[in-house]
């Protein structure tokens, strides 16, 4: 299986990111590659830049100890040799020495490397009202046409993505066809989904392709999901 | 097995690409190449 590995550097600053899937860098890129060519050179990446801190009060907290006053004074007796001790051992490194490493976790909108990903992108799954039972008693699927409703699509591309995460989440079928899609896409929204949104979010990774009898089909990938799940869900 | 690497340099930030992946080196790097050309015409 091949490996990918995205590395930038800023500075002292390093962020390297691997995966054993080309979708997830490819995205990272693409990311980089508009920030790279419209970004002045002395301003640094959105990666690099210090969020505000957000500071909360705390309610102090009352705490009783049950242990005798003997037994307390002389644990903290232990942790004041201790604290001694451990100063004495360790050394400061030298700021210009230390490397900063930005994980990939810190990184934006909870992108991981992609074994992460996929393990991370189904357990945020939203609850999803997809069935609901109507007076009758009788199970029925939400239909697309509401599910784009509920959630932002505000262009013909984020509703494709939408419609890919209905077909995989709640209608449970994972791959699907254009002509497939377009069935129920066009009746929902009046419009098709052609081949060049499909070709975008293949490049921005969240479309995988695969063959299935001899048919080429679409299916979201997890970094597909992700983008749902963070960018799109309503 | 072989690698591809491909960096970019600009100011303070460097960015590198690389992977056994020749093909998807290949596409991200033409990808590259397009969106500067188109950049600077």
């Amino acid at each position: 299986m091949s490996t990918y590995r995205l590395k930038i550097k800023y500075n002292t600053a390093q962020f390297e990111l691997v995966a054993k899937s080309g979708n997830l860098i490819a995205y990272e890129l693409d990311r980089y590659l508009e920030s790279f060519l419209n970004r002045k050179v002395e301003s640094a990446p959105l990666v690099f830049k210090k969020a505000e801190p957000v500071y909360q009060s705390v309610q102090p907290q009352q705490v009783q100890y049950d242990m005798p006053t003997p037994k307390v004074q002389e644990a903290q007796q232990e942790y004041v040799e201790h604290v001694q001790t451990t100063n004495i051992v360790q050394e400061q490194p030298k700021v210009e020495e230390q490397n900063v490493v930005i994980e990939a976790q810190t990184f934006n909108q909870n992108i991981e490397n992609t074994s992460t990903l996929e393990q991370v992108a189904p357990q945020q799954m939203p609850p999803l009202q997809e069935n609901f039972t109507t007076p009758t008693g009788q199970n029925t699927t939400m239909s697309l046409g509401d599910f784009l409703a509920t959630n932002k699509s505000s262009d013909v591309f984020s509703e494709f993505i939408i419609s890919a995460y209905y077909y995989k989440r709640v209608l449970n079928i994972p791959s699907f066809s254009i002509k497939m899609l377009n069935s129920k896409f066009y009746p929902s929204t009046g419009t098709l989904i052609d081949l060049s949104i499909v070709d975008e979010a293949r490049t921005r990774g969240f479309i995988d392709i695969i063959e299935e009898d001899g048919t080429l089909k679409y299916t979201l990938s997890p970094a597909g999901e992700s983008y749902f799940i963070n960018q799109l869900r309503g | 097995m072989a690698e591809y690497v491909f960096k970019m340099k600009k100011g303070e930030i460097e960015i590198e690409l690389s992977s056994d992946d020749a093909e998807f080196v290949e596409q991200q790097l033409a990808k590259w190449r397009e969106e500067i050309l188109k950049k600077q015409g």
